[in-house]
């Protein structure tokens, strides 16, 4: 092997213990690594930008500036509340119902903004009712990784693997994904009204408490509601004819949100363009030169062919390798790095002769955005709000989490292989 | 221990005291009244602490916030200074 090759894999592997460590803050150990690359000569800064993939980070701008401005207006408590008292109060049926709605606007948005406007609320609820908000809270983590993995824009792995495969479009992730989505969350709902069934009641008069909210008082600016909801409607309309319109997604999302400034007016401009989180914009960033330090070296290309060898060159064996490789390790690490490395070798297993790449795409997304269930630090969203409950002084064990969360993310996972099987194989 | 004024033309404040938090039950009786406990409400919620004080807005108009005891006096502060309160003091 090349000393360059073994240059990358040492800075590649030091860089992954440190994120996976989290000893120092991704962003900066990420960055940190990609700079590395360059300046040991594994690559050069041109190559560097060339691997940069902005249509990750514009549609991860636009939607976060789109989202940033609709939450001003209050649609989301609205909606929340609107779901209790349509659950008639019943904490139960509350925590179906919210895990449904969390499950909905995860395929839209990204799962950590999702989570971190239905946390608030439902903190809320849960003390009318006078229940432990944490059944809430676990059930929501893991609709929200759920849900996201429906759509192309639902979460990060989504995104790259959409950015990287250009036939893949919004619409060929929505009807390969969502049918195997949406049983999964049938099914865990179902789990969660099993597991919580003994844990949420309360009395008669704290539900007649919440039947007796005013869910239009959380609308806090109608006229801003109306614009945010039909460019956000308009968006998706994009996303969905991205493909036949010959647009990138982030050309769509950026549209988007520069349209929603447009009407709304620049003093809106300052707070939604400090609410992107650039941290993790610059994650990525620094993934993307990262991973470009291996795909230059010939390392991944290798990578890629001991896996063929591994699994004969056949399909079938290969997606499942990679759905099950992808589920386990994103419940232990970070599923972005894990995908940006993935993504340049399911390439590579292309050009070493699998003629259908497709349900390893497909694979790799289920696995990547399923597995963030597993355990606590499987996911953005999971870290979230368990650090939310902690500073609440509602304590989220790493077991406590394991031992719901982890069978039904197996649970989601076995699922996924008997779809792929039927769908791709059969 | 703080007491505290409102003037009852404008608004109505009940106070129970629970095992962790007390409870306000609101009314209030002019528009702009409403929108200065609006304005308290948005403080509330744009804090970052989610559980200090949670609002309810009940049908008739009326409203109950839900305090935290550790956010008692900061609740009354901004309610003074959104002259929801007449008159703050120790006691």
């Amino acid at each position: 092997m090349a000393t360059q090759a073994i240059i990358a894999i040492g800075i590649f592997l030091v860089t992954y213990a440190f994120i996976i460590s989290e000893k120092l803050h991704r962003t900066i150990v990420a960055m940190f690594g990609g700079i590395l690359m360059i300046l040991f000569g594994v690559i050069d800064q041109e190559q560097a930008v060339h691997h940069i993939d902005f249509n990750t980070l514009g549609l991860l701008i636009g939607m976060m500036i789109l989202v940033a401005i609709t939450a001003q207006t209050g649609v989301f408590k609205y909606m929340a509340i609107r779901a209790a008292k349509a659950a008639k109060g019943d904490p139960l049926r509350i925590l179906i119902y919210l895990s449904l709605i969390t499950a909905a606007a995860s395929a839209f948005l990204d799962n950590v903004t999702t989570v971190l406007l239905i946390v608030p609320v439902t903190f809320s609820i849960a003390r009318q009712l006078q229940v432990n908000p944490l059944p809430y809270l676990i059930s929501e983590i893991i609709a929200s990784n759920v849900g996201g993995t429906a759509t192309l824009i639902g979460d990060p792995p989504n995104i790259m693997i959409g950015s990287s495969v250009p036939e893949l479009d919004f619409m060929a992730f929505l009807t390969n994904l969502a049918p195997v989505v949406i049983v999964i969350m049938i099914v865990t709902v179902f789990c969660f009204a099993l597991i919580y069934r003994k844990d949420l009641k309360t009395t008669p008069e704290l539900k007649t408490k919440i039947m007796s909210l005013n869910e239009l008082d959380e609308i806090t600016d109608s006229k801003l509601l109306k614009k945010s909801l039909t460019v956000l409607g308009l968006t998706i309309v994009g996303f969905m004819l991205h493909g036949m319109l010959h647009l990138e997604s982030a050309t769509i999302a950026l549209t988007g949100a520069f349209l929603l400034l447009l009407i709304t007016g620049e003093h809106y401009l300052e707070e939604a363009i400090s609410k992107v989180e650039w941290t993790t914009i610059f994650f990525f960033v620094g993934l993307f030169v990262l991973v470009s330090g291996l795909v230059e070296t010939g390392v991944i290309a290798k990578l890629a062919a001991e896996a063929i060898n591994l699994t004969g060159g056949d399909a079938m064996k290969t997606s499942f390798l990679i759905l099950w490789l992808s589920a386990i390790a994103s419940a232990f690490v970070d599923n972005i790095p894990f995908v940006a490395t993935m993504i340049p070798m399911i390439k590579e297993m292309g050009a070493l002769g699998i003629t259908n790449l497709e349900p390893l795409w497909w694979s790799l997304a289920l696995g990547a955005c399923l597995g963030g269930n597993g355990t606590l630090i499987g996911a953005s969203a999971n870290v979230i709000v368990a650090g939310l409950a902690a500073k609440e002084g509602h304590h989220i064990s790493f077991v406590g989490f394991l031992k719901v969360a982890f069978p039904l993310m197996i649970m989601s996972i076995i699922l996924s292989h008997a779809y792929i099987f039927l769908r791709y194989f059969f | 221990m703080v007491a505290y004024t409102f003037d009852q033309s404008l608004i109505e404040i009940q106070e129970t005291e629970n095992e962790n938090d007390v409870t306000f039950s609101i009314e209030v009786k002019s528009e702009d009244m409403r929108n200065r406990l609006k304005q308290i409400r948005s403080y509330f919620e744009d804090n970052k602490d989610y559980t200090d004080a949670f609002f309810y807005s009940r049908q008739g108009g009326s409203y109950e916030v839900i305090v935290r005891k550790d956010a008692v006096i900061p609740f009354l502060v901004q309610a003074f200074r959104f002259r929801c309160l007449e008159s703050l003091q120790w006691k």
